[in-house]
């Protein structure tokens, strides 16, 4: 069979008594064509197309042949068959509606943030922006938002909002509690700690220390106000200054420890469809013991996420537990410490020399180390002068 | 039919492309199509006898077998051993 047969509806047929050679020949001759005419046990089979094979019932009677459909071949036959359900035709075509409707529309709006107050302002921004549940996902100007909900959050420093199906995936990163929001106030650069710098790079400001020359924490390296012919300008001093510091912590483990660890799970699970979200569980509280962590999954079809899915909350409980450890276990875990400490406060950093001492006072064992570091030792500071 | 056969002969043409002759196309030993209109006479595997043009061909061989019959022609392939005009 051709391939191409299979894309149109056509039947293989048997013809058997009668002169069959002339009824092909009629058949011929009414126009119908014929294809893959075989021999068999004492009869004709050939192929016709569907539409043709109405043909067939005048020469097979003038012919005195017998004529019986074997197979019906092709798509067309397919659908013609399922043409007959309506049924199925309908699901077919809402199911169709609903994917285009779900997907034309904004359904989820999923905010990458633990911060309830964060959420909450994003949320009220976007809304004010147009961005909601149920909006059709063609009106959203998403650079607008995007500008607007930065100016009306303070928190936020940075904000990127895109549409995945019908999902309006907002990613935020929010200023973190203490840290210098970049603007352009006025600064100095003073040293971070003690040491000797071994170079400088002023990129704004003027320098008041040189490559070799011994500094303190707290010491000004970089002053932000430039004197100049016109008068003093305040600017935001910037400047790398490498310098060589000796840093030193101490850490200590004792042979019986408390640790930490993860005791029962209790599991919130919720239905969530649109915007209601259908709580499968009995309500229940957790006291602080309990640390909490929130799990969402959303329905996929067609790679595009549905406003369908199931999220869950998981508390797992935090259990104190005391261990006793051998004298090797208690120095691994001094180690363990003492390296995440130095890791914590160095950085990138990089380590010239380190020197560890170790001592038991009683059951706890102390290791304290000594390291000879090359580093960054610049910190902005606001500007505190007498010249505003 | 004798304009057709000075306007063949004229335009340098294939006899029997303007008159509509019988055109047999023989490929190898395996195939044979038969272009313009033909009727069957006779089929069987060793045997295929149609009628084209008011003359009568006759095609031997093993295993024959009808590929296409239809108002354009007909296609034949087998095994042939002979083509005969009776």
């Amino acid at each position: 069979m051709r391939w191409w047969h299979r894309w149109r509806a056509d039947v293989e047929f048997r013809c058997e008594g009668g002169l069959c050679e002339r009824f092909l020949s009629l058949l011929k001759q009414e126009g119908v064509a014929l294809w893959d005419v075989r021999l068999g046990d004492g009869c004709v089979t050939a192929v016709c197309r569907a539409s043709e094979y109405r043909k067939v019932r005048l020469p097979a009677r003038r012919t005195g042949t017998r004529v019986h459909v074997i197979r019906r071949l092709g798509a067309g036959f397919r659908l013609w068959a399922i043409g007959r359900r309506p049924g199925l035709i309908a699901g077919a075509i809402s199911a169709v509606a609903v994917y285009v409707i779900l997907a034309s529309c904004i359904w989820i709006i999923d905010i990458q943030t633990e911060d309830p107050r964060i959420r909450a302002a994003v949320e009220r921004e976007l809304a004010s922006c147009g961005i909601a549940r149920g909006v059709p996902a063609s009106e959203a100007d998403l650079a607008a938002v995007r500008m607007r909900v930065i100016a009306g959050v303070e928190e936020l420093h940075q904000m990127s909002v895109y549409l995945e199906g019908c999902a309006a995936r907002v990613d935020i990163r929010w200023q973190e509690e203490g840290a210098p929001r970049p603007d352009s106030t006025p600064s100095n650069v003073i040293a971070s700690c003690d040491g000797q710098i071994l170079s400088m790079r002023v990129t704004d400001g003027q320098a008041m220390v040189k490559a070799g020359d011994a500094v303190v924490a707290g010491d000004l390296l970089v002053c932000g106000a430039v004197e100049t012919e016109h008068g003093v300008l305040l600017s935001r001093a910037s400047a790398t200054v490498t310098a060589r510091t000796t840093r030193c912590f101490e850490a200590a483990a004792s042979r019986t420890e408390t640790v930490e660890t993860d005791g029962r799970v209790y599991i919130q699970p919720s239905v969530r469809l649109f915007w209601w979200s259908v709580p499968c569980y009995s309500p229940s509280a957790f006291t602080e013991r309990f640390s909490e962590r929130q799990e969402r999954s959303d329905w996929r079809w067609l790679d595009t996420p549905m406003p369908i899915g199931v999220e869950q909350t998981v508390y797992t409980e935090r259990c104190q537990r005391t261990v006793s450890l051998s004298d090797e276990q208690v120095k691994a875990v001094a180690r363990a410490r003492l390296a995440a400490q130095a890791a914590a406060v160095l950085g990138t950093a990089s380590v010239e020399e380190s020197t560890l001492e170790e001592r038991w006072e009683g059951d706890r064992y102390i290791l304290r180390g000594q390291y000879t570091c090359i580093e960054d030792i610049a910190v902005q500071t606001p500007l505190l002068s007498d010249f505003e | 039919m004798q304009v057709t056969k000075q306007a063949e002969a004229l335009l340098d043409l294939p006899q029997g492309v303007l008159t509509g002759e019988l055109l047999m196309e023989v490929r190898g030993r395996r195939q044979v199509i038969l272009e313009g209109a033909c009727d069957l006479i006779e089929y069987d595997e060793s045997c295929v006898r149609l009628r084209a043009e008011g003359r009568e061909v006759r095609l031997s061989g093993h295993r024959l077998a009808i590929e296409t019959l239809s108002v354009g022609g007909a296609s034949v392939s087998g095994q042939l051993l002979s083509i005969e005009f009776l």
